[in-house]
């Protein structure tokens, strides 16, 4: 069951905050399309520039189709910024969603209510996951907006795929902060343990194609999950997308699970 | 003014340790229908251990609580529906006002407490539309209050209750209590101010090292201790008649003032001193605070 009047509290408490984030990916995205008119005008120096640089670098940042207007926003916005905002929110929303009450000192009051924990954490986990969505339709739509502008002739069933892929993303390390964060009742250990795993998770994403044990693990990555395609090209990996609801589907099963057993922290 | 169904609560060698830590050990106690429980202890003696695990959220290591004969593990929403809880350390969301944060409350409970909250804000004295960020310590306790108190609940677990209130909110506090305890709600009530306790218990748990040292009613433990008694003599009088009377535990003095620790009954004591010519008694009856201070004292050093 979710509990309502917790959903609205908590947005209550923090929309200052969802709009920061709006408005910083809408500023994003703003600087990175009023940029590319002139790559787009320059784009045989370009050309010549990004073939010069290592293959592997080009993989890595998605630079094969540099000055074309899907390949250049897929290489400034979707190969590591734009995903790393997503997940940066998604695990600070996941590190507090149990912790938070404990480390304020009200978690003995609201679990001393006739709610269940599973209540409780499934609230929390839909809250995010409501908050994601927002943003991700906010990218999409500044997607949509700039390309329109800028005449990018980029499908709009595109864009819905870059946004898809962010909010799975913010979604999955969610989840991965919300097991750490309701394991432990610490949220600076569920974000911490989630920021490092994703930068783990990225160095063998970005190294694979030069070392070859990150190329033999990295289909198990969730980076590549998160990464590994072109939304704004080729579209989505229907596998990865499974993936990626998969790990966003057992965090939550696993946070209702430590947090039914253990003991409220004062 | 509806009457509050009664409850009786029935703890069974409840033991916690934290990791290597003990809480309490084989703690075993019975909360009667209407009736105030007083827990005292020194700091850490497990007094909050045991009222989290009442309220559900802390797991008990070992042991049993029944609720009417009822596992309170079998449906622990249900028993909380029933259970008003002020924390020892209340924290409170300090970027709403009082009367918000108390109706949220109420609605995550699903019941409407809109009079009870006006009722107990003008009898404790607290403005609802405050900001709880802007609250003195004493007014955060009094929101505390409300929310453990506004649902009308069957038992109420209280933890420092008072801590920070004026004495006029106590004195109505204390009111209060008295009126939910004569409509059958049940309490449990930690404190550190034995006078307090004392007013309002029917019976106290003596809670030391996690270890329950007694509960009995306050007269009971009186009655456990030495009472001293003073007695002046006109002329001089043999210390060994006294040394030898039933009940007497010491006798320090000189052969026409004498200090006497004797457990009650002081009968045969008293015909004594008659029978010398006592012109002078003097006997200081054990508060709680002395049967307290003896009680852990004496645990402690065994």
């Amino acid at each position: 069951m979710i509990l309502e009047p917790l959903v609205g509290k908590t947005l209550r408490d923090r929309w200052r905050s969802l709009v920061a984030w709006s408005l910083g990916i809408i500023a994003l995205v703003t600087v990175q399309m009023s940029v590319y008119p002139t790559i787009r005008d320059s784009s045989a120096d370009m050309e010549g520039f990004t073939e010069s640089l290592p293959e592997a670098f080009q993989e890595m940042f998605r630079m094969e189709d540099y000055t074309s207007p899907a390949g250049y926003l897929s290489t400034e916005l979707l190969s590591f910024v734009v995903p790393f905002i997503f997940m940066t929110l998604g695990a600070t929303w996941g590190a507090r969603s149990a912790s938070e009450e404990e480390e304020s000192g009200t978690a003995d009051v609201m679990f001393s209510l006739p709610i269940e924990r599973r209540d409780y954490v499934v609230t929390r986990w839909l809250t995010a996951s409501f908050v994601l969505l927002g943003e991700a339709i906010v990218f999409g739509v500044a997607l949509v907006i700039g390309s329109s502008i800028l005449d990018m002739g980029i499908a709009v069933g595109h864009f819905a795929n870059a946004s898809l892929m962010m909010l799975l993303a913010g979604s999955a390390s969610h989840s991965l902060a919300a097991v750490v964060g309701t394991r432990t009742g610490k949220r600076s250990v569920g974000l911490g343990t989630t920021m490092v795993a994703l930068i783990a998770g990225f160095v063998v994403y970005s190294l694979a194609p030069l070392v070859d044990f990150f190329d033999a693990v990295n289909p198990f990555n969730p980076l590549q999950w998160m990464l590994g395609t072109q939304p704004l090209t080729t579209g989505v990996d229907l596998g990865y997308v499974l993936l990626l609801l998969l790990v966003s589907a057992l965090g939550l099963v696993a946070s209702v699970h430590f947090f039914d057993r253990r003991d409220i922290q004062v | 003014m509806s009457a509050i169904p009664p409850a009786a609560i029935d703890i069974r060698g409840l033991t916690k340790f934290y990791g290597h830590s003990r809480g309490v050990e084989n703690v075993s106690l019975t909360l009667e229908r209407g009736e105030v429980l007083g827990f005292l202890g020194p700091n850490g003696s497990g007094k909050t251990t045991v009222l989290r695990v009442l309220v559900g959220l802390i797991s008990p290591t070992s042991g049993e609580v029944l609720v009417e004969g009822r596992s309170l593990f079998d449906d622990p929403r249900g028993w909380r529906e029933r259970v008003g809880y002020l924390p020892g350390e209340l924290g409170l969301y300090s970027n709403t006002s009082v009367i918000d944060y108390l109706c949220l409350l109420a609605r995550l409970r699903e019941i409407d407490c809109s009079t009870e909250i006006r009722t107990l804000s003008e009898r404790i004295g607290l403005r609802l539309d405050a900001r709880i960020a802007g609250l003195s310590k004493g007014n955060k306790q009094k929101v505390g209050v409300i929310q453990a108190l506004m649902h009308r609940p069957q038992v109420l677990v209280l933890d420092e209750p008072t801590s920070g209130l004026d004495p006029i909110a106590q004195e109505e506090f204390a009111r209060i209590l008295g009126e939910r305890r004569s409509e059958g709600a049940s309490i449990i009530l930690s404190s550190h101010v034995l006078q307090e306790v004392e007013n309002v218990a029917d019976r106290v748990v003596i809670l030391d090292r996690g270890r329950v040292l007694a509960v009995d009613t306050v007269e009971s433990l009186r009655r456990r201790i030495d009472t001293e008694i003073h007695l002046t003599f006109a002329k001089p009088i043999s210390l060994d008649t006294y040394r030898s009377c039933p009940g007497v535990v010491e006798v320090v003095g000189d052969d026409t003032e004498l200090v006497i620790r004797a457990t009650v009954p002081h009968t045969e004591l008293l015909r004594c001193a008659a029978a010398d010519g006592v012109v002078k008694v003097v006997s200081h009856e054990p508060t709680l605070a002395d049967v307290f201070l003896s009680l852990t004292r004496n645990n402690r050093d065994s």
